[in-house]
Parts: structure tokens; C-alpha cells; sequence
């Protein structure tokens, strides 16, 4: 056990010493001064050394160690820093990488790799050493490779460094002893999620003394009229003075005294004074109340202050410097860039600024997707620059400022940028837009985001059809974040990330629709607004009109299928940003605003796109986090110009439309096996964007299926024009003749039960797909 | 179809058994994590009908799934319902079971009926992704 400590600990330490190799290494370069660079590298290979040596990890150890040789010689200037030699040690690094990488899966070290390096650096260093003008300092031993192998064994040697090492360890010592200790990432996280607890639940208590506040104030009034009804009833009744002498309680006691030397008491007159008493009693305890839940308030106020500073404090310590995130891109640029022949040169700008590792990690495969477009087709090639006057090296910045609660990262490259002209024509071609629309410049980037959109028409191995910025687009949302683009033609491409600095809080709007509750991150929202009349709107998607321009919008129930006509008059519509453009989702009411954690949703929920996480409300209800991006996705397809689908494959098409792999693998080797093309979604909602995006002779189709059923797929296809005369068979396990005659009666034109008999399915699918051709 | 092949030559082997309806479910007894009562559980918009809601458990929320969905089981009552969650592939999930879940201990040559292969139900059952 102690030992899967200690590796646990090298992990977390080799994982940073792992970035500043990286870093440095991509900073060497033959014939620069890069002293700097080389003492960085040098010193992260020597503690990585002793540390992998700890716990006994000796390939590591061993392959670092000679890193470390090789980068000492190169310090001592014993041998130059030239090509070979950066390659060795990135080979080196590289293979250090993927240790350690293998050990956090829990595989051991590879040990037939080590002799190859022990050996290459060995010869490499005698070589140099040789080769270099200087003769080699006297106290420096020249490594055999017969020691190598005990080197594996034994504790690794001190070599000169370890001296140099103490010598120098005060300057940056404190960084290991001082002030500062480690702490595991999950011990964070745990905090953190607590921390959201207590916020989450400090906010309904928040809520809850409002209604206690409320309450108190009917009391309050409540017991104020009684006290003035019983002061008013007092002054006429608690002395009774009655002139008119009805005195029925004469006392035998009392007929030695005149009338007037007595107060007469009546039981009325009792009653009051004691109401009285009663009600001035209450209204002490009233005011005692009131000033106690002022009191209380107040320091209900004070602890959220306090909680709202513990908040910042735990969130910055899961806070790192973005500049880390970017010096990542420092090698994959330079590959790309190599594998496509251009030089590009990474500037980084801001890195500084600091962004919650959450938000870190989740941000690297989108910039990914932007950093590949960018290189494969935004940067030209250097006779293409030349020609336009600009330095053959193109240039990628990577940017990031804070405002606010949000971090902007941008990233702009130099290259050819976005020709709006033609993006305008490719939009028509496609159908997406008409000859005459008003489009902005704004509107026509946005179109980049769509799925099978691209401005390029080849296909390459790194950058594919468009499909990667659509992806961008819906893991950005998913981060509730928005990506937008600005673009100028032969000068520059920029895309803007707006991300929330922190995943620990989010504020989101609360909402019901479709007997549940949901939740949207404010970041992504521009406002709410009330459905109106004249907005004409007769089902529950279709477009409004929103400043001046038609927005999609699309309410919750009509997403999952719920085919019952809506009263949409008085609905509420959230206006969303969905990076490229706006849109609306028409919700039932809106239940208010506030903080929670947005956890992560269930893996056995992955499928469910269009939830980016759910989340627990103070009183213990779950509310599912809608992404708009997925919600949209269906509605932002592209509809391809079908005759330009033409000549690619005449064979006809079969979409097969079923939740379960098995049956949907099975079918499709049985129609290829017969000669046609096989499509395949999981569901009614993925079908109907296959069907926007792709042309189908015939879709098979089951009727239970998550997302949307089928039912609801047969309605969507028989209301769409261009689609109403696709034939749809009906695939199903339920044999009912309830279900067979409402699958008839929705629109199907075959209804098979499974498991089903493959000669019947063949005659089928021929009677239909030879009818259409 | 059902999964006996990690019994060994161990001796003995403990399973955790549930019902929905009149059919028990065996499940390997290791990967229980807990049984819980289900006091308020919030259907998910978009799942499969197997999945029969979403339930808060300190923190954390746990689908439930309906066997009786999956399988050919008359209408169970899910009156009484218990919910046993499972630890699978670094997820919690639960199962409905109609009455509460209780452990058996077989001699381990013993070929066990409807024992559920928690990593293939999960991989099975999951909700893919599109495409």
C-alpha cells in the first residue's frame, strides 16, 4: 500500500516536472541562447532522476539520468547544442512520457527500452565529446555503458550535479519546504464540492428566512390590530362607569357604601383588562421577535459573506495560470506545422492569467480542433505568403484576458482567413441561406459551426469536413461557454472562447417544462422574454422575430416528442447564445435564478447530449442543465443540395433507426449484403439530422427508442416536404395490433415484428425501394 | 447467455439477490455499494423507458433502472420499491427491486441463474452517444 502511495505522490510530482521538459525543450534550439531553456530542462531530468529513483522506478530513472548527462554536457558546453542532440533528448522525453503515462494506468515500466537509450547517449556524448573543440572537464566521468545496468539496480550515483544542486536549492527551496505544501487535486475537488453544498444549502436558508420574514410581518400586523381593536375595547368597557346603575353584581358586602366610592367590575370589564394584558404581551414578544430576526438576518449575511470568501479562496487553489494550457500547443504546432510543410511560429500572450484546471483540461481538445483548422487551412503555404507580402512564417497567438467572471481566450492566426463571398455562396448552394437574404458578415461566420459545413472542400488526415467546429462548438457550450469568429480575408482568423473562470459554481436560471425542472448556465443566456401573439407561432418549434431578426425557437415538450399542441400563448422564451447566433427555448415558467454545482452527468447517461449536467436544488430535486447547442443541433443542419450527392454512390440508401447496436449492426449487414447503402442512428432525433444532411430511399425503423420514438420520427418525416415520400417500415419487438395500427395510422407504409424473418424483410425493402427508383 | 465463469475453485461464492415481479436478479455481492429507500426519484427527459428516474443520493444522482423493462416481467408494484446501487465502471447506477435485496452464498460449482454481468449491462444499457 505504501508503495502505491509513494507512486501516487511521483505521479503528481512527475506530471509537473513532465511540463517544464516540455516546455523547455521546445524552447531549444541550435545555435540560439538559450541558456535559460537548457538549465530548465536540466534541472526538472535531475529531480526527476532522484525521484523516480525513490520508488524505485530505475527505467525512468535511468533514461532521465541521461538526459541529464547529456544536458550537463551541453551546459558545461562540453559538446554543442545541436539538432542531434535536441532530438535525443525529445526522444528521450517522449519515452519518459509514456512511462508515466502507462504507471497512471496502473502498467509498469517497459524495461527492454532502457539499454537502447543507455547506449544511444553514451555514444552520442563519447562522440560529441570528441568532436567538440574543448577537451571534457577532468571531474566529469565519461558514463560506460557496463555501469548502466548497475545503475539499474543500485541507487542511482550522485553525479557533479547533486552539488550544484544543494548549492543552489535556497533560492528555490521555499517553493518545496517553505511556505508551500501539495496537495492532492481530489482533496480540492472534495472541498469544492462541499463547499457547493454549503452554498447550495446556505441559499435555501436564505430563501427559507424570507418566508420567515413574511410570516413575522403577518404577525406583526396581525398584532397590531389587535391591539388597537382591544385598546379601543378597553377604553369602552375595562371601567365600567354605567350611569344608568344596572348593577347586578350588588354585593351584599358593598350596601354599606355609597354608589360612587366603588369601580364597579363586571366580567366584561375583567375580560378586557386581561385582553389587554394578553395583547400588550404579544406585542412585546412581537418586538423581541422582530429585533431577534433582524439580528439573525444580519448574521445569515455575515456567513454568507464568509462563505462567498472560503468559495474564491478553495476555487483559486484549483486555480493554474492558462499560459500552461498554451505551452502545450508548443510541440503539436510545431508537428503540424512540419507535417504540412509551412513554418509556423506559437506566440502567447496573457498566460498569466489564472483558470480553473476543470475548465483547463476541458478547453484543450476544442483549441485543438481550432489550432489543426488553423494550420491545415488558414495558414498558407510561404510562396502563397510571399506573394501577398507577409513574412513566410505564419504566426498562431494564443490570447487570454479576464473580464469579470469570464476568461476570453483567443486565437488568431495570420493565414488566408475567411472568404465571406464565398461562404455566402457555399451557404446558398447548400440551401442554408436564399440569393437575396439580409445576412451580416456575423451571421455568414456563424455558418462554420454547422455541422458538414466548410469552407474547404478536401478532405485531409488532421482537419475533417467542418465536422471538428461543430464540435467546438458543443463542447464549448457544454463548458457554458460561447465560441464566436471574426475573420478578414487574406489577414486573419480569430476565434473568441468566453468561458467561465470556475466550473465550482454556476450560476444558472431555473425553469419547468414538460413536468420537470431544468436548468440553463446564465452565461449562456441574453435574456427572457414573453412569448407574444403576433409572434404567430403555431406549434412548438419555428422562428420568432427578436430585435429585428428571425430567431429559431423550439419549446422543451416539443424536443422529447410530446406531440400534444401547446397553449404557447404567455410561455416564456429564454434567448440563448449558441455562439454563432441566437435562439429560443420556450419553456412553461420560469422558477427563478441561482447557484449550484452542475454535476458531471452519469456515464450510463452519456448518450443524452443535450444535458450538459444535472443538478440538485436545496430541497432535493433533480434538475437536468440543457445545453442549447445539442437542443439546436437537429434545427442547424444544413440542407444539402441533394444534386450534389449525386454520382458519389447510386446505390440506394437504407436508414436504420434503432436504440440497440445489435439489431442496428445486424440489419445493416443484411441490407449491404443485399446490395444497398446502410445508414444508421439510434434514435428518431439523430435519424431526422442523418435525414436533413443525407438522402435515404428507405428508413427502417423501431418504435421504443430514447430521444425520440418513432412515432414521433414518422410524424417529423411526414410533415417535412422534401422528405413526406420516404417509404418507413416499421421494425419493432411490439407485435400488438394496437401498435401496428397506430404505426399505420402515423404514416408507416410496413409494419415487421422482431425477431424477424429475413426473406420477409428482403421482399419488403424491395417492394419499396424498387416502387421509388 | 449468463456470465459463471469467475466461479472458481474458491469455495464459495456470495451473491446479492433482487426482485422485480415474480423474477430474482442475482448480482455479484462485491459490487454493491448500498440499498437505499426511494422516497422522491425525478424522471429524465429523453431516457429510455428502462431508466426509470433520476435519484438524489448525498450528492450524487443515481439512475435507476427498471429490469421490467428489459426483460419479458408482468407489471411490477413498485409500491415498496428499494434501490440497490451498484459500483460499475466507476459509476454508481441502481436497480429497483421490489422487496429489500438480500445476500445467498453458493458453493462456487453451483451454475447461477439470471446473474446480471454488471460490465456488459453497463455497456449494453448505457445511452450511446450519437453516431
Amino acid at each position: 500500500m505504501r508503495e502505491q502511495e509513494l507512486l501516487e505522490y511521483f505521479l503528481l510530482e512527475a506530471e509537473e516536472h513532465l511540463a517544464s521538459l516540455h516546455k523547455g525543450i521546445a524552447e531549444l534550439d541550435p545555435g540560439a541562447d538559450c541558456e535559460a531553456a537548457i538549465e530548465d530542462v536540466f534541472r526538472a531530468a535531475h529531480t526527476l532522476k532522484g525521484s523516480a529513483a525513490i520508488v524505485k522506478l530505475n527505467v525512468t530513472s535511468a533514461i532521465a539520468h541521461r538526459m541529464e548527462d547529456i544536458l550537463e554536457a551541453i551546459k558545461e558546453r562540453e559538446i554543442a547544442l545541436s539538432s542531434s542532440a535536441i532530438e535525443l533528448v525529445t526522444s528521450m522525453f517522449e519515452a519518459i512520457g509514456s512511462i508515466v503515462g502507462g504507471l497512471g494506468k496502473g502498467k509498469a515500466e517497459p524495461e527492454d527500452i532502457v539499454d537502447g537509450f543507455v547506449k544511444q547517449a553514451d555514444e552520442f556524448l563519447t562522440r560529441e565529446r570528441v568532436s567538440a573543440p574543448e577537451e571534457p572537464a577532468a571531474d566529469v566521468a565519461v558514463p560506460e555503458t557496463a555501469s548502466a545496468l548497475r545503475r539499474l539496480v543500485s541507487p542511482v550515483q550522485a553525479t557533479a550535479s547533486e552539488r550544484f544542486d544543494r548549492r543552489k536549492a535556497p533560492d528555490d527551496g521555499e517553493l518545496y519546504y517553505g511556505n508551500f505544501i501539495r496537495i492532492d487535486i481530489q482533496k480540492i475537488e472534495t472541498m469544492l464540492n462541499l463547499i457547493g453544498e454549503v452554498t447550495i444549502k446556505k441559499n435555501y436558508l436564505v430563501q427559507r428566512s424570507r418566508e420567515a420574514q413574511d410570516i413575522i410581518e403577518e404577525i406583526t400586523f396581525a398584532g397590531n390590530r389587535l391591539l388597537k381593536e382591544v385598546g379601543d375595547f378597553s377604553e369602552r368597557y375595562a371601567y365600567s362607569y354605567s350611569p344608568q346603575g344596572a348593577e347586578k353584581h350588588a354585593d351584599i358586602f358593598f350596601t354599606g357604601f355609597g354608589e360612587l366610592e366603588f369601580d364597579r367590575y363586571d366580567e366584561s370589564n375583567i375580560f378586557s383588562r386581561k385582553l389587554q394584558e394578553i395583547t400588550n404581551d404579544i406585542h412585546e414578544g412581537l418586538k423581541q421577535l422582530s429585533s431577534l430576526y433582524e439580528n439573525y438576518i444580519q448574521d445569515v449575511r455575515a456567513m454568507d459573506q464568509d462563505i462567498r470568501l472560503l468559495r474564491s479562496d478553495i476555487s483559486e487553489t484549483r486555480m493554474i495560470p492558462v499560459g500552461r494550457l498554451f505551452q502545450r500547443f508548443n510541440k503539436a504546432v510545431k508537428d503540424m506545422a512540419k507535417a504540412h510543410g509551412k513554418r509556423v511560429e506559437l506566440k502567447i500572450q496573457g498566460g498569466d492569467t489564472k483558470i480553473d484546471r476543470v475548465v483547463f483540461e476541458r478547453l484543450f481538445d476544442p483549441l485543438m480542433h481550432i489550432v489543426r483548422n488553423a494550420i491545415a487551412h488558414g495558414i498558407e503555404d510561404a510562396e502563397a505568403r510571399r506573394e501577398l507580402g507577409k513574412p513566410e512564417q505564419g504566426e498562431i497567438a494564443f490570447s487570454a484576458t479576464q473580464e469579470g467572471n469570464v476568461i476570453v481566450i483567443q486565437v488568431r492566426d495570420d493565414g488566408r482567413g475567411i472568404d465571406v463571398d464565398r461562404l455566402r455562396q457555399k451557404a446558398i448552394k447548400r440551401g442554408m441561406i436564399r440569393e437575396n437574404d439580409d445576412v451580416t458578415k456575423e451571421e455568414l461566420f456563424g455558418l462554420i459551426f454547422h455541422a458538414g459545413f466548410s469552407t474547404r472542400d478536401d478532405v485531409d488526415m488532421t482537419s475533417g469536413r467542418g465536422i471538428g467546429m461543430n464540435a467546438v462548438r458543443s463542447q464549448v457550450s457544454a463548458l457554458s461557454g460561447v465560441v464566436e469568429v471574426d475573420s478578414e480575408k487574406d489577414r486573419f482568423t480569430v476565434f473568441k472562447l468566453y468561458v467561465p473562470t470556475t466550473l465550482a459554481i454556476s450560476n444558472v436560471v431555473v425553469f419547468r417544462s414538460h413536468n420537470a425542472e431544468f436548468a440553463i448556465p446564465v452565461t449562456l443566456m441574453a435574456e427572457v422574454t414573453q412569448l407574444d401573439i403576433m409572434d404567430g407561432l403555431e406549434s412548438g418549434h419555428g422562428s420568432i422575430n427578436y430585435r429585428g431578426r428571425r430567431i429559431l425557437v423550439k419549446s422543451i415538450a416539443d424536443f422529447f416528442g410530446s406531440s400534444r399542441i401547446e397553449d404557447l400563448l404567455n410561455k416564456f422564451v429564454i434567448i440563448c447564445n449558441i455562439s454563432d447566433k441566437k435562439v429560443g427555448i420556450i419553456v412553461d415558467t420560469i422558477i427563478g435564478q441561482e447557484e449550484t454545482i452542475i454535476k458531471p452527468l452519469n456515464h450510463f447517461l452519456d448518450g443524452l447530449s443535450i444535458y450538459s449536467g444535472m443538478t440538485i436544488s436545496a430541497d432535493g430535486k433533480v434538475r437536468f442543465v440543457i445545453n442549447p447547442v445539442t437542443l439546436f443541433e437537429a434545427d442547424l443542419r444544413p440542407q444539402f443540395d441533394i444534386a450534389e450527392k449525386l454520382g458519389e454512390d447510386l446505390s440506394p440508401t437504407i436508414l436504420i433507426v434503432d436504440d440497440s447496436l445489435s439489431v442496428r449492426k445486424y440489419v445493416a449487414n443484411f441490407v449491404e449484403s443485399h446490395g444497398y447503402r446502410a445508414l444508421a442512428a439510434s434514435n428518431g432525433h439523430d435519424a431526422l439530422n442523418i435525414l436533413h444532411g443525407d438522402k435515404a430511399d428507405l428508413v427502417i425503423t423501431d418504435l421504443e427508442m430514447p430521444v425520440m420514438h418513432g412515432y414521433e420520427l414518422i410524424r417529423r418525416v411526414r410533415s417535412i416536404e422534401y422528405l413526406r415520400d420516404t417509404p418507413i417500415i416499421v421494425l419493432t419487438s411490439r407485435g400488438t395490433k394496437k401498435h401496428r395500427q397506430m404505426a399505420l395510422d402515423t404514416g408507416a407504409d410496413d409494419f415487421l415484428v422482431k425477431p424477424f424473418d429475413e426473406n420477409a424483410l428482403s421482399d419488403v425493402i424491395a417492394r419499396y425501394v424498387i416502387r421509388q427508383a | 447467455m449468463k456470465d459463471n465463469s469467475e466461479s472458481k475453485s474458491s469455495g464459495e461464492k456470495t451473491y446479492c439477490v433482487f426482485n422485480v415481479s415474480e423474477r430474482e436478479f442475482l448480482i455479484q455481492s462485491d459490487a454493491v455499494r448500498e440499498v437505499v429507500e426511494i422516497t422522491r426519484i425525478f424522471p429524465i427527459p429523453g431516457a429510455p423507458d428502462y431508466i426509470y428516474g433520476a435519484l438524489p443520493l448525498r450528492g450524487r444522482i443515481i439512475p435507476a433502472v427498471d429490469l421490467a423493462k428489459i426483460y419479458p416481467i408482468e407489471k411490477p408494484s413498485y409500491q415498496n420499491a428499494k434501490l440497490l446501487v451498484v459500483d460499475v465502471e466507476n459509476e454508481n447506477i441502481g436497480f429497483l427491486s421490489e422487496s429489500s435485496p438480500f445476500f445467498v452464498t453458493f458453493d462456487s460449482g453451483i451454475a447461477v441463474d439470471d446473474l446480471i454481468d454488471l460490465k456488459s449491462f453497463f455497456e449494453t444499457y448505457r445511452i450511446k452517444g450519437a453516431g
